[in-house]
């Protein structure tokens, strides 16, 4: 029995050794590579399984499935917001330091002094008035949350 | 119902498409695998793929882009069990083949009578396919696997896996004396 033709596609009686399962397992090896890239062999296999000829799996497979769709799912979801949730997590960290304090106007100074604010300020000294108070915000949250290398550890006392 | 089910497909009309097709699946990876519980599991690790790939499919293809999953899960199984198999011989009695092939001098540096390569020669063009224009195009023309996968309309992957099957019965072949058993 010639599984393939010359061209190097499954014969008629190939495709059918497959279904009728007379074929052994390197020959089964060989076919189904074929048959996972060449759509024309596929095509001519699928329609020699007629619905007569189908075999019914013991268990129905679709309660399993769709379990393991809902696992995979789930797991998913929780990784995800998992990681959204320790971002927040940091952000609120961040903001109790007052890292953000520069980014919010401060009302009450621009209520008090509008008089002040007369002469026009350019944006380059705006960016550089920003980048200087979020930096010293930032250096100061940080003078807060790490310990001072001239401190003391707290065990030596 | 289930053809028309595009993109954004819901549980349930997934669950409808896997009790559709179920039948369908399973006998797919029964019959390359012979076993039923080996076919199960292969026909569920099917349906999964197809579920996180489902915007893949083209609309109204179903039953083919299901078999193609089928066969290529059965495929993965097969090509593993196989591997296993040879590895484990190789680990025995049996030379690798690489070792074999590395053990053998040049080309340059062996002369091979004319009548010894030409019987090579024969050996290689007796190999049936899906053997034979691999081995051609390799071992005789010398082309590489891109250019034989690109010749054939072969996965450059396969092509790789047909030469080394293809070394082995040339070599099972060599070692026996005679090229006449490697026909398969």
């Amino acid at each position: 029995m010639e599984l393939f033709n010359k061209e190097g596609h499954l014969t008629d009686e190939g495709l059918r050794a497959v279904v009728d399962g007379t074929l052994d397992e390197m020959s089964r090896l060989e076919a189904s590579e074929h048959l996972s890239f060449c759509d024309s062999c596929l095509v001519r296999y699928t329609e020699l399984l007629a619905d007569d000829t189908l075999l019914v799996p013991e268990t129905p497979l679709a309660p399993t499935v769709l379990a393991r769709v809902r696992r995979r799912a789930v797991r998913v979801f929780f990784n995800r917001y998992t990681r959204v949730a320790a971002v927040a997590a940091f952000a609120v960290v961040l903001w109790g330091t007052g890292v953000f304090n520069s980014l919010v106007p401060d009302r009450t100074v621009r209520q008090q002094e509008p008089a002040q604010i007369t002469a026009p300020i350019s944006a380059a000294t705006r960016v550089n008035d920003f980048f200087r108070s979020a930096g010293d915000s930032i250096s100061a949250a940080l003078t807060n949350i790490l310990p001072r290398a001239d401190a003391a550890p707290a065990d030596a006392k | 119902m289930v053809e028309r089910i595009a993109q954004n497909m819901t549980s349930d009309e997934f669950s409808q498409l896997v009790r559709q097709y179920e039948r369908l699946v399973y006998t797919i990876c029964y019959q390359f695998t012979k076993d039923h519980q080996l076919a199960e599991d292969l026909a569920q690790e099917t349906f999964l793929s197809a579920y996180t790939h489902r915007d893949d499919c083209p609309p109204g293809s179903y039953k083919p882009w299901l078999a193609r999953i089928a066969t290529n899960k059965a495929k993965d199984y097969l090509k593993s069990a196989y591997h296993r198999r040879v590895s484990a011989a190789e680990d025995g009695e049996m030379p690798a083949v690489a070792d074999v092939l590395n053990a053998m001098p040049p080309p340059e540096d062996i002369t091979i009578a004319k009548d010894e390569a030409a019987r090579i020669r024969d050996t290689i063009l007796a190999l049936k396919e899906p053997y034979h224009q691999v081995a051609v195009l390799f071992f005789l023309e010398e082309k590489s696997v891109d250019e034989i996968a690109s010749a054939l309309r072969r996965p450059p992957k396969t092509v790789h896996t047909q030469i080394y099957r293809a070394k082995q019965l040339l070599q099972n072949a060599i070692e026996r004396g005679n090229g006449h058993g490697i026909v398969q």
